[in-house]
């Protein structure tokens, strides 16, 4: 573009730096500069009229400046230290030889490095590869050591739009050196701008980046570096042409661990000069960085790809100008030039680059999910944020006055009611209004001739399923109907069946006959009053689960109508209107609170909000009911053991049943009383199942009666829920846990390694997660080793409990590590280790590792600690089962047999399996283990004989991994692998 | 004519610093303004820093704001600059910088045999070799042509791009405030990326 006017440019060579300036050039520039100044201060949407307005003299200069103005310039918008430091290095001679490969010739200089075009030297392959050099001062040893441990884990990623990293070692100077896939392209913006990509194309692109890195996130792989440069388009021949590729994944992992990527002005050693353009606020901030981070990052080349330009304009800005920039900041709303961009893209945009990572999409995947579905014409997941960021402080301590809390959000419920209810209204106090109406239609099937009865077969359900809700009238107009398409047949359909919701979809079977073949359900539930599809889902699985999926479409259509009935005021099937519109804040609220985990923290704010409730409308039968579930979960974890408690769960669900008799919210909350709070399996599972009754979809009722259901013992049955929950709330890895640990329970453990390794890479934080996992490996490998590093993988919340403690302590001592076991159970507040299926003193471990190291003396003296906090603790609650198992041990190691028996007996007397199927068979063990350790083998095998014949956590390999069951290795009947 | 090599101090010279600071006090008695050699102290100055700096610790970076503040420092302690000398020297100082560079560019360029020059369709952004020289050299035409039409816009782009000065640093150093700074190096920053995009074709 150029910016000569209608009179000649001055020549380059005639100017003098520092010269006398030409007068007419100097009064257009000074017209024209003024006319800049005064256009920019307008929206860019009106620049084209304000350009076209302008004298044309003076119209193609002021234009140059304008189009200036709007593009990058990465060159100035950068300080030029890079460029000094370069400008000033002599020029190093390109080694010929590094490694295997032969340099073919410098292709650039990055900042870490230099990277040079190679091939393999033995002339294995003609494919050339991009080899980087670490610059010097980046070779130590700990640089070298994180790059060896990169490389495993980039070892596995292998995608066909991530440049794969093929090979890495050290020059023979001592300087690490990576070899990747040489990808011959241009930075995705650059090659957006230069080919002058249409929207459409630009976002395609970009979602192909986004599958990219989704691969690496569905593998715990975080980029940290995305960036334009990092995500390049082929260039060259098809078939990689127009195709995406990831670079540099990992490296910056190795390089820089901690800090990453910043303009800094510091003078000190080993600060680094990039920038922070794309970096998240963590990043920013050195903080702990995980998928969302990338998101973000992705976000802003994003909006990049979109508006020519970035979030932020950091040029020119102090570090601590940029630090808060990025992370206070909020960005400009996306435009492009003269074109507005849809709300819904807008949307997106600016969800993946909120300031807090866990309000951001979770993964690029769901980020590229989005845009695909914005392409598609469907409604994206994002929503316009109608708060500013920052009005979101909780009040955070538990014991908190209720009179301040109620004052705190009283301030705050205006707002809540607003975030909650995006429409901006709350909903009014509502009468009874007319039923709602929806039409089932039939499905659109594809398959085999003659096996259309499956399809139909799942409308059925779906029908029998729907008609059970209350309030919900269901049409299902005969086969005799016909429907054409969505759009303009929907309100045709709506007036002629009298519904304002019409569910249809479509059924795609391989082989409906076949329980492996596939099957694909469309569902969509149709508003025909705007013609939006309100809710739709993709199931793709096999037969075998295509009738669970029958039931859950059922559900989630059940559920999607009740969220939007709630939209519209209506009374929600099972939900007692209140009144009282204070009061219903209050208890969305309370529900807000729970949604993500069930902190103490978190059970007392929600009990505080609930109350609040209450105390406006003592009537509100969900409050109370919900209230029951909060008072039951509090004790249930221990975070308030007392009877009263529990007496307050009761009462709470009785009145709950008292004001509103049919309200399955109030079934559910008698149920997890009864099985939580009391340990009845039986009236728990009553409870459940009236509420699932009242309420198919209820899934936390379906979660308390699939464990009610596995604690009888009927593990298939427990099975069956647990995967319908997952097919039901597929990102809720809980569900998954649930079905892993069932199998494990039924020794499937190929099954179960399958849904772990899901679980992992979902939720690798899930509590007890680790402790299933190492009970797996110890039954399939029979290996202490590799079950003590699976423990050794967990961290934090996810092994803090005593459960996984005893195990870990257990696996160690197995191992002969007694000196490990006495270094993590000598911190003193360690008395007991007190889980759920586990009574026992730290004392009796350290007695174990000391008898193991020799020393018989400190031995003894824990022996007797032990033996003494047990028999206390029998005396002060005689139905302790765990004591009384761990008691026997105790005994029979102290060479007392009779007692021992006695107590061990008395565990397993007092929880049979018919009481608690998961716990009792530890019970079971615990006697087996005082048989061995009396001698009484005989008696020993029967009980191993019995434990294995019941589903449960122990195998044969169990056995002989642990010392203890020597003696029994050879016993005739001692059981064969399984 | 530049290139003086390593070390700063030569050729009998009293120390620059000193020199640098005589130059500055004798300027302001004559009323005067001798860009030339103080041009000469300071690059002499500025150009021995940059290239201790380079030769020296190994993971020690590079920065352009931090020479000219260095410098600065340096001239401070060798005796008294008063606030005009002070404008003067940072004024000058930017423009030192970014003869500093476009001679290294230069001289980069120079020793090139050509090939180089071109880019290979590879991830152009890393081309901090070959290409950003020249594009210095295209920004230095740029600035030629910019300081033509607005010398005072010109000033702060070297203020605020060559020697990294703050924007309210540029309006000491020029006597303007700081929303002039900013309004000059918009419309400056709009003018050079027009004349860089030309300049790419």
């Amino acid at each position: 573009m150029s910016t000569r006017g209608d009179e000649p440019w001055p020549d380059p060579g005639s100017v003098r730096p520092g010269g006398p300036p030409d007068a007419i050039e100097a009064e257009r520039w000074r017209r024209v500069r003024a006319l800049f100044e005064e256009v920019v201060e307008h929206d860019p949407e009106a620049w084209p009229d304000l350009l076209a307005a302008t004298p044309e003299v003076d119209r193609e200069l002021l234009a140059g400046l304008l189009a200036g103005d709007r593009m990058s310039e990465p060159f100035l918008d950068h300080s030029p230290d890079r460029l000094a430091a370069d400008l000033f290095t002599p020029d190093e001679p390109l080694p010929q030889r590094i490694g295997p490969y032969r340099v073919i010739r410098l292709l650039g200089r990055g900042g870490m490095g230099q990277v040079l075009l190679a091939r393999p030297d033995d002339g294995s392959s003609e494919q050339d590869v991009a080899l980087k050099v670490v610059r010097r001062g980046m070779d130590s040893e700990d640089v070298l050591r994180r790059f060896r441990a990169e490389q495993k884990i980039l070892a596995i990623l292998t995608h066909p739009n991530i440049a794969r990293l093929l090979d890495g070692g050290i020059t023979r100077d001592g300087r690490p050196y990576f070899v990747m896939e040489c990808i011959h392209g241009s930075p995705i913006t650059t090659h957006c701008e230069t080919r002058g990509l249409s929207l459409e194309s630009r976002l395609r692109l970009f979602v192909a980046a986004c599958s990219a890195v989704e691969h690496a996130h569905a593998r715990g792989i975080v980029h940290r570096d995305l960036k334009p440069r990092n995500i390049v388009v082929a260039e060259g021949e098809a078939p990689s042409e127009g195709s995406v590729k990831l670079l540099d994944f990992g490296i910056a992992k190795v390089l820089e661990p901690d800090c990453l990527d910043l303009t800094v002005a510091h003078t000190h050693t080993g600060s680094r000069l990039m920038t922070p353009e794309y970096a998240s606020p963590e990043q920013i901030r050195s903080g702990p960085l995980g998928p969302a981070s990338d998101v973000y990052s992705l976000g802003v080349v994003l909006y990049e790809l979109l508006t020519g330009r970035r979030p932020h304009d950091l040029s020119g800005l102090a570090l601590s100008e940029v630090e808060q920039v990025i992370c206070e900041t909020p960005p400009e709303k996306p435009t492009n030039g003269g074109r507005r961009l849809s709300a819904a893209l807008q949307a997106v945009v600016l969800m993946a680059l909120r300031k807090e990572p866990h309000r951001r999409y979770g993964s690029a995947g769901e980020l590229g999910n989005d845009i695909r579905r914005f392409l598609a014409g469907e409604s994206v997941r994002a929503r316009s944020d109608p708060l500013p960021y920052r009005v979101r402080t909780y009040v955070r301590r538990r014991t908190v006055a209720l009179a301040l809390l109620m004052a705190a959000m009283g301030i705050t419920v205006g707002v809540v009611g607003l975030v909650l209810h995006p429409g901006g209204e709350v909903p009014p106090a509502a009468a009874v209004q007319d039923p709602l109406a929806i039409a089932v239609l039939p499905f659109e099937y594809t398959g085999p001739e003659g096996q259309e009865y499956f399809a139909d077969g799942l409308v059925d359900v779906v029908n029998v399923q729907l008609a059970g809700m209350p309030g919900l009238r269901v049409v299902s107009p005969g086969p005799s109907v016909h429907w054409e398409g969505p759009a303009r047949s929907a309100g045709d359909m709506g007036a002629q069946l009298g519904v304002q919701y019409l569910l249809d979809g479509s059924v795609q079977f391989e082989r409906p006959t076949d329980p492996s073949g596939r099957v694909v359900v469309v569902p969509r539930l149709i508003r025909i009053e705007d013609d939006s599809v309100v809710w739709s889902r993709t199931f793709d699985h096999t037969m075998v689960q295509f009738f669970a999926v029958q039931s859950v479409i059922a559900r989630e259509v059940a559920g999607a109508l009740e969220i939007d009935l709630t939209d519209m005021g209506r009374a929600a099937p099972g939900v007692t209107t209140t009144a009282d519109l204070e009061a219903y804040r209050f208890y969305l609220r309370g529900n807000d609170f729970l949604r993500f985990n069930e902190s103490e923290e978190r059970l007392g704010l929600a009990e505080a909000s609930y109350l609040a409730a209450l105390e406006r409308d003592s009537t509100f039968g969900e409050a109370w009911a919900k209230l029951s579930a909060v008072h039951t979960q509090l004790w249930f974890h221990r975070y308030d053991p007392s009877q009263e408690r529990l007496e307050w769960a009761r009462e709470a669900a009785e009145r709950a049943l008292h004001t509103s008799p049919d309200l399955p919210e109030a079934y559910y909350a008698l149920g997890l009383f009864q099985y939580q709070g009391r340990g009845d399996l039986l009236q728990g599972q009553r409870y459940f199942e009236q509420a699932l009754g009242l309420q198919p979809n209820h899934v936390r009722a379906l979660f308390g009666l699939a464990n009610v259901l596995r604690r009888q013992g009927r593990m298939e049955e427990a099975l069956v829920r647990f995967e319908e929950l997952a097919l039901l709330d597929p990102l809720d890895a809980n569900y998954l846990l649930s079905a892993a640990f069932t199998h494990q329970l039924l020794r499937n453990y190929m099954e179960a390694e399958g849904l772990l390794a899901t679980v992992m890479e979902r939720a690798p934080d899930l509590p007890m997660l680790y402790f299933i996992r190492a009970h797996l490996s110890l039954s399939q490998t029979g290996s202490v080793d590799d079950a003590r590093s699976v423990l050794a993988q967990g961290m934090g919340a996810a092994v803090d409990n005593d459960q996984t403690r005893f195990l870990t302590a257990s696996l160690d001592l197995m191992a002969g590590r007694y000196q490990e076991v006495l270094w993590t159970t000598a911190p003193r507040r360690m008395e007991v280790l007190d889980g759920q299926s586990v009574y026992m003193p730290v004392a009796w471990l350290r007695a174990a590792a000391y008898r193991g190291l020799g020393q018989a003396d400190s031995a003894r003296v824990q022996e007797g600690i032990a033996l003494r906090l047990l028999e206390a603790r029998v005396n002060h609650d005689p139905e302790d089962a765990r004591a009384f198992g761990a008691l026997g041990r105790v005994y029979a190691t102290l060479g007392r047999p009779d007692e021992a028996i006695r107590a061990a007996r008395r565990g397993k007397e007092l929880l049979p399996l018919n009481r608690d199927a998961i716990l009792a068979p530890f019970r079971m063990e615990d006697l087996a283990a005082v048989y061995v350790l009396n001698g009484q083998l005989d008696e020993a095998i029967a009980e191993v004989e019995a434990l294995l014949a019941v589903p449960g956590m122990f195998s044969p390999r169990h056995l002989r991994a642990d010392p203890l069951w020597a003696p029994l290795l050879t016993h005739p009947r001692f059981p064969a692998d399984g | 004519m530049w290139d003086r090599g390593g070390d700063s101090d030569v050729n009998g010279m009293t120390r620059p610093e000193e020199s640098t600071a005589a130059l500055l006090r004798s300027i302001k008695e004559r009323g005067a303004f001798s860009s030339q050699g103080l041009f000469d102290a300071l690059y002499d100055e500025l150009h021995g820093l940059a290239q201790r700096v380079r030769q020296g610790r190994a993971g020690e970076t590079m920065s352009t704001t931090v020479l000219v503040h260095e410098a600065y420092v340096k001239l401070a302690s060798a005796g008294e600059l008063d606030p005009e000398s002070r404008l003067h020297f940072f004024r000058t100082a930017a423009r030192v910088m970014r003869q500093i560079l476009v001679d290294a560019a230069r001289r980069k360029l120079a020793g090139k045999r050509g090939g180089d020059l071109f880019p290979v369709t590879f991830d152009d952004a890393l081309h901090a070799g070959p290409v950003p020289a020249a594009k210095l050299l295209s920004l230095d035409r740029a600035m030629d042509r910019l300081a033509s039409l607005d010398p005072r816009a010109a000033q702060v782009v070297e203020c605020r791009f060559f020697a990294g000065l703050s924007v309210e640093e540029t309006a000491s150093a020029l006597a303007i405030s700081p929303r002039t700074v900013k309004r000059d190096w918009r419309v400056a920053r709009a003018l050079l990326t027009a004349e860089l995009t030309a300049a790419e074709g």
